[in-house]
């Protein structure tokens, strides 16, 4: 699966999540800043695109997603 | 009366973190009687003391979006052989169950609806209501009523974690597993009661330390972690609950090569007993169920919600290298039951699944013995000669051990 691939996922999971319209996601995006979600929302999301992708993110790699492009790299080594 | 008439939202909260859990939890009690056990008394008891605790008689209802409590009024039937049953799928509806083999009664139930503590009074008023019909006993057996919920509004606002972003700062221990192997590790208590005013500490801090210095060595690390939960009924001005009221706390110790009892019991024991007062148990109880209400608020479907309670456990300072429950008198904590009722029990066992660590360690007080029901995850057979070592460097006297086997079904 390429990044773009992945972004579109990760993008269709933050419109159902948070309802965030997919014109405000960038790679570079901050989740916390630029997307105001709150840490629940971000655990929501990775238990998503763990069952999106079917995988296991363990929990010490969670506070490296700072961005969008934090996702994408760790899921594009996982299922890339 | 109709089903939506008897639905009950009291006391679900209180247990509702035992539905974000990826497996229920079932947890025993066992109770060895003096003769062998005989079945049509012990249906007697049971059915009398259920009569006395209808907080008991109830079900869980789960339906698309919506669980709920609603009284259960099927007859609760107890049944032969030690096998741990799916609960409630195989109880009846009831989320516990009652089964014998020789001289032997087993107690299950699921973690949603009580916590050791809680459940104790019901159990050992069923061994009340036994001893009276098999040996004419003479018990006073009262109704046993449970303490209303909590108000968790209130709790909540002990909750400092309420308002925060951000992902807590915590690292994470992670949990090993694989072939889960039990064992009874037996102590003389008051080799360890000496052992502990030794170091000026309580016989449970050093307890706490003893297990560290045994756990270390298999741990890449000097410092070992542990978990233990405290009590919290009298903070929370419910000492008559049969929910769950614990409110759970992490710590490390350093325990490498050459640290002896002695280096690290004060340290133990001061974090111990700050973790008995008041405030601390509100705060820490109010985190914990704080994360569960937030949990159960969200709107996703239940397997989202399992792996972001999980999630959250494993970033707010849960697991740990080992848990340890200390249910101190197993016939009730408080020792609120006739003493005369010890003279009928022979010896007791207790197995909880360790949710949070790789081992876990439930102990109890019974005759003189610290009873150490251990469930290593990881089966690893050095361990019990490992703890042995431990206890008697400091001169705890360790009266026996003993392989179980591996875990109960539903406990893997």
């Amino acid at each position: 699966m390429n990044r773009t691939e992945i972004m579109a996922q990760i993008v269709g999971i933050l419109e159902d999540v948070a309802e965030i319209s997919p014109d405000e996601v960038t790679e570079d995006s901050v989740l916390m800043d630029d997307l105001d979600l709150s840490s629940m929302e971000i655990l929501t999301i990775v238990a998503d695109l763990e069952e999106t992708f079917g995988i296991r993110i363990p929990e010490k790699e969670l506070r490296s997603f700072v961005t969008i492009s934090d996702l994408i790299d760790y899921l594009s080594t996982r299922v890339g | 009366m109709t089903e939506t008439m008897t639905r009950k939202s009291e006391y679900l909260l209180q247990g509702a973190m035992y539905f974000y859990r990826a497996k229920n939890i079932y947890c025993r009690y066992q109770y060895t009687l003096q003769d062998p056990v005989d079945p049509a008394l012990l249906q007697q008891a049971v059915d009398a003391a259920l009569d006395q605790a209808p907080y008991f008689k109830m079900k869980l209802v789960r339906e698309k979006r919506e669980i709920y409590l609603a009284e259960n009024d099927q007859p609760f039937t107890i049944c032969p052989g030690h096998t741990l049953q799916a609960m409630p799928e195989e109880t009846g509806g009831y989320l516990f169950n009652v089964s014998w083999e020789g001289a032997t009664v087993f107690f299950d139930w699921y973690h949603f609806v009580a916590d050791g503590h809680g459940v104790t009074r019901f159990l050992t008023r069923i061994l009340m209501e036994y001893c009276n019909r098999r040996y004419g006993a003479g018990f006073d057996c009262p109704p046993l009523g449970s303490a209303p919920a909590y108000d968790m509004e209130a709790l909540l606002a002990h909750d400092p974690t309420a308002g925060e972003e951000g992902l807590p700062e915590n690292e994470p221990v992670p949990v090993q597993a694989g072939q889960l192997r039990r064992s009874i590790l037996r102590l003389d208590k008051q080799s360890l009661v000496d052992a502990a005013l030794d170091c000026g500490v309580k016989p449970v801090s050093a307890l706490l330390g003893l297990l560290s210095l045994a756990l270390q060595p298999f741990v890449d690390r000097d410092k070992v972690e542990y978990c233990y939960s405290t009590d919290t009924r009298r903070t929370l001005d419910v000492p008559e609950a049969f929910y769950n009221c614990v409110a759970s706390f992490r710590h490390g110790v350093d325990a490498g090569p050459g640290v002896r009892l002695g280096d690290i019991a004060a340290d133990i024991d001061q974090n111990l007993r700050a973790s008995l007062q008041p405030q601390a148990q509100l705060t820490q109880m109010a985190k914990m169920m704080g994360w569960v209400c937030r949990v159960d608020a969200l709107k996703a479907p239940l397997r989202i919600k399992q792996r972001v309670f999980s999630m959250g456990e494993a970033m707010g300072n849960f697991p740990a290298d080992f848990w340890i429950s200390y249910l101190g008198d197993p016939l009730g904590p408080d020792r609120d039951y006739p003493p005369a009722l010890n003279d009928y029990i022979r010896d007791f066992e207790v197995w909880v699944p360790p949710d949070g660590a790789s081992v876990g360690f439930e102990v109890a007080s019974l005759h003189g013995q610290l009873i150490c029901c251990i469930q290593d995850k990881l089966g690893r057979t050095g361990l019990a000669d490992a703890i042995r070592a431990a206890m008697e460097r400091e001169g705890v006297r360790v009266l026996g051990t003993t392989d179980v086997g591996p875990a109960l079904p539903y406990q893997e």
